[in-house]
């Protein structure tokens, strides 16, 4: 039985993990299938990489400094423009349904996150923010670490990247996570295409009977086979999904969508989402650029978050933002900002509402930029700890404060 | 995720005869093996060409490069780098560049050691400030110096500008010595992690390397080398035991005296061309070579490409394609003299884990089974389909021979031969050639008639390279 093309309700997957043991990698995961809803009330975190470096700023707006409406002649946004959130500080005002769950206590800001010595490479501070380590160089990411250690119920989709490329947060010693391209078209295993040829694909990837010997071919074979099964299984697993949620029809709002495809599909074990959002490296003429994507992403998450309360789940899903900067306070020649250090993350979904951290201060930059005030670690260890109630230990290096923003 | 065990062949090694010249057989399965190796696979019609000249010759034609001379220096346009806007039409014009003569050069072996020194002596184009036209000098150092001795290469990696950015030698100074490139210099280009330095050789050689930088200002399309001697540290050093007012070649000739020098080089070189996690008498033995030939590659692959384990079972699909392999060798076998627009070819890539001129890290790309996890393996089946299937891409008339076959299983077996080199179990190819014959076609008739030939044969041939075999070089 061959699914048609519309039957992939969103994406495809591009590729599955091998797990050690002796059933097949996904013979795992369906064998859950057949428990039942096993996990149907675990907790799940869904982080968005908001990639190239938001500028918080214009996001979370000082907008009564004068410091900032100076430095920002015309980027500054007004007292009128913003969303305002407590008579310093208002949203940016596409971020209006976003601003709608503040205001029902939905979402918690972290002001002024970043790190000490902050790198200005996007290469260098993303893999900082994925790995966690800001003065070394780290072979896996935090949340592969996490994977590793937290002693979940084994699933081939314990952890899920939603992107094209697996991200380093995910890279792990004892787990390799899917990465299926949500947003991706036309992005299929040729199988579909010739009939008959799953089952031609699936026994032309054994390995065994060659006329020759490698060291590589038993990963080799594993991979594939469990690859092409995945890609006939996944969207028959999730095809039961249903819902009335309108997402808006942006890269974002796909990849918002699958995930709530898999998290209403319990049996398939996810813990953490992975998604990414963007380009925000706004050199130039920032105020469409920014406007369009922040708009993108408060639209998404709300109708993440409507699709998650239809099936009950709104209260067992935390979603994280994150950014590899902020941008510099200063706007530049170009009407847009340069990399910059410390900038607000959002958690959304069941948190404590509100204004976490200390506001930074335009009084006290460094070298021309917003510096931080709470370590992004501070808020991975409250993830860690108070969401999942894991413990950071092996996956943060030293111990850090967790932040009362869950309830 | 280490990758460096358990990857080494079965067997045992026989180090007595290990580098012994081979006098085996000369099919089209040894010189389709040496193809892989020494560039990227090659078509059919190369191949062929390697085995009527015996092993002997086809090496020598390897190791010559003269015929690359005249080959484009640079890609062709304007390179703008400032803008952040500009970078990724400026990227794609490198990227089609080196794709370009990777697939076309008369020399492979000048490309795949191009490709070998760009994930050893590591930099990254528009990273640090490296301007376009840096990372094309860079890696044109490599082309020239492929063969050649690897000493001076590395006096000259020192000098490049991209490398001086990369690894911050441009802002290094008696008064805040900079130790990244000292320090790997050491753990990753020449000795190796632990094997024979301290954080104090580190220290001091830093003191060493000051005073370099580059000329030309912020705008400048390339940086020029100058040294700047109230900047450099002329003081006693005391460099792995030797002592004296060392400066930044004096410290690479003591780390060429170091037994650990030519081991770790010839490991890693071994590692890229023979198989994984060779033996420490294998390294050895090659580490001589090296010594003995006063650092010249052409003789280390001299005696590699001609030795009986080089020919040897144990070496033969010993190892995994990197993505510039697969996508090269994929457009080598469909006989493409002409590269496709470069775009999707590197989207392909960089879902396969590696992009040209952008190394993960200054420790290069990992390989071996790094690339086959699952976020690649779909990648590399994608893009085999979409070379099998796309009009655009392939014409399975120009490139399969005995397409014209009636017969479905001998038509089967030629395109075994072309896309593994017949590495396929009896089984693999029982289906392929049931593929071909099929079932029905869309018009419901069985068998392989002239209306399906090229479909199904672009069919057939997807599936040979759905082959584990595919995977390997």
């Amino acid at each position: 039985m061959k699914l048609g093309r519309k039957q992939f309700l969103l994406g495809t997957i591009s590729g599955l993990a091998v797990v050690a043991g002796n059933q097949g990698v996904f013979g795992k995961a369906l064998a859950q299938t057949a428990t039942g809803s096993a996990g149907s009330a675990d907790p799940v975190l869904v982080v968005i990489n908001l990639q190239g470096g938001n500028d918080g700023l214009n996001t979370l707006v000082p907008y009564n400094d004068p410091i900032y409406q100076q430095m920002r002649p015309g980027l500054g946004l007004t007292a009128r423009e913003v969303l305002d959130v407590n008579g310093a500080v208002g949203l940016n005002p596409n971020l209006r349904a976003l601003k709608a769950m503040y205001d029902k206590g939905q979402v918690a800001i972290v002001q002024g996150a970043g790190y000490p010595n902050p790198d200005h490479s996007h290469f260098r501070s993303t893999e900082i923010w994925q790995t966690a380590n800001p003065t070394g160089y780290d072979t896996t990411g935090w949340l592969g670490r996490l994977l590793d250690r937290a002693g979940w119920q084994e699933s081939l989709f314990t952890g899920v990247a939603v992107s094209p490329v697996l991200p380093e947060l995910f890279i792990a010693e004892h787990h390799d996570v899917p990465a299926i391209d949500g947003a991706a078209r036309g992005f299929q295993l040729a199988i579909d295409r010739m009939r008959g040829g799953a089952r031609e694909f699936e026994a032309i990837s054994a390995a065994s009977d060659l006329p020759f010997r490698s060291p590589f071919l038993p990963k080799i074979a594993e991979v594939q086979r469990d690859t092409q099964r995945g890609s006939e299984e996944l969207p028959r697993l999730i095809a039961g999904y249903k819902t009335s949620a309108s997402y808006p029809a942006t890269g974002i709002g796909r990849s918002l969508a699958l995930a709530a495809q898999i998290i209403g599909t319990p049996s398939l074990g996810t813990r953490v989402i992975y998604v990414q959002h963007g380009s925000f490296d706004t050199h130039v003429s920032q105020k469409a650029t920014q406007d369009r994507l922040l708009g993108q992403f408060s639209d998404a998450v709300a109708a993440f978050y409507d699709d998650l309360a239809q099936h009950g789940n709104e209260r067992r899903v935390l979603t994280m933002t994150f950014s590899e900067f902020g941008r510099r306070v200063a706007e530049n020649a170009s009407r847009g900002t340069d990399h910059g250090e410390a900038s607000p993350m959002f958690l959304i979904g069941p948190v404590k509402g509100g204004l976490y951290g200390t506001a930074p201060s335009l009084r006290q930059l460094h070298e021309g930029n917003v510096a931080y005030t709470t370590d992004f670690r501070s808020v991975y260890a409250t993830v860690i700890e108070r969401w999942f109630g894991a413990s950071a230990s092996g996956v943060l290096a030293g111990t850090w404060p967790t932040l009362p923003l869950l309830g | 995720m280490d990758g460096s065990t358990g990857f080494r062949p079965a067997g045992s090694l026989d180090i007595r005869t290990a580098l012994l010249p081979y006098r085996g057989p000369w099919t089209e399965r040894q010189a389709g093996h040496l193809l892989r190796r020494a560039g990227f696979g090659g078509s059919r019609d190369d191949v062929a060409r390697l085995v009527a000249m015996g092993m002997d010759h086809a090496v020598d034609r390897l190791l010559d490069l003269s015929p690359a001379a005249g080959l484009p220096q640079q890609p062709d346009g304007p390179l703008a780098w400032q803008q952040p806007m500009a970078r990724r039409a400026t990227y794609l014009a490198m990227a089609g560049w080196w794709l370009d003569r990777m697939l076309t050069s008369p020399c492979p072996l000048q490309e795949k050691m191009a490709l070998f020194y760009h994930g050893h002596f590591t930099s990254a184009v528009f990273q640090k400030g490296i301007r376009p036209l840096e990372m094309i000098d860079q890696i044109n150092l490599y082309r020239r110096m492929a063969l050649g001795n690897v000493k001076d290469l590395t006096h000259q990696v020192f000098r490049d500008p991209a490398m001086m950015r990369y690894l911050d030698t441009v802002s290094s100074s008696a008064q805040h010595p900079n130790e990244n490139f000292a320090r790997e210099l050491m753990e990753l280009f020449t000795m190796g992690h632990g094997n024979g330095y301290t954080e104090d050789d580190v220290r001091e050689s830093a003191r060493a390397f000051t005073g370099y930088t580059l000329q030309g200002g912020r705008f400048a399309d390339r940086g020029t080398f100058i040294v700047v001697p109230r900047r450099h540290d002329d003081g006693p050093k005391t460099f792995l035991g030797r002592t004296g007012r060392w400066n930044g070649d004096d410290i690479i000739d003591i780390i060429y005296e170091q037994a650990a020098t030519p081991r770790f080089l010839a490991s890693k070189l071994l590692q890229y061309f023979l198989y994984w996690d060779p033996e420490p008498e294998l390294v050895d033995a090659y580490a001589q070579v090296l010594k003995r030939n006063d650092w010249h590659v052409s003789a280390f692959m001299s005696t590699l490409l001609r030795s009986r384990l080089f020919y040897s079972d144990r070496a033969y699909r010993a190892l995994v394609k990197s993505p510039v392999e697969f996508v090269i060798g994929a457009l080598q076998m469909i006989k493409r003299t002409t590269l496709p627009e470069p775009a999707p070819l590197v989207a392909a890539m960089t879902r396969m884990g590696q992009t040209l001129f952008l190394p993960p890290n200054v420790a290069g790309w990992p390989g071996g089974a790094a690339w086959i996890n699952s976020a690649t393996m779909l990648a590399r089946q994608n893009f085999a389909d979409a070379v099998a299937m796309t009009p655009m891409i392939s014409d399975p008339t120009e490139y399969v021979p005995g397409i014209g076959d009636g017969d479905p299983h001998a038509l089967a077996g030629s395109i075994v031969d072309l896309v593994v080199q017949g590495d396929a179990s009896p089984d693999q190819r029982a289906r392929i050639a049931a593929y071909l014959a099929g079932a029905d076609d869309a018009a419901g008739r069985s068998g392989l008639n002239e209306e399906n030939r090229q479909q199904r044969v672009r069919g057939a041939v997807y599936l040979a390279m759905a082959t584990p075999a595919y995977q390997l070089a």
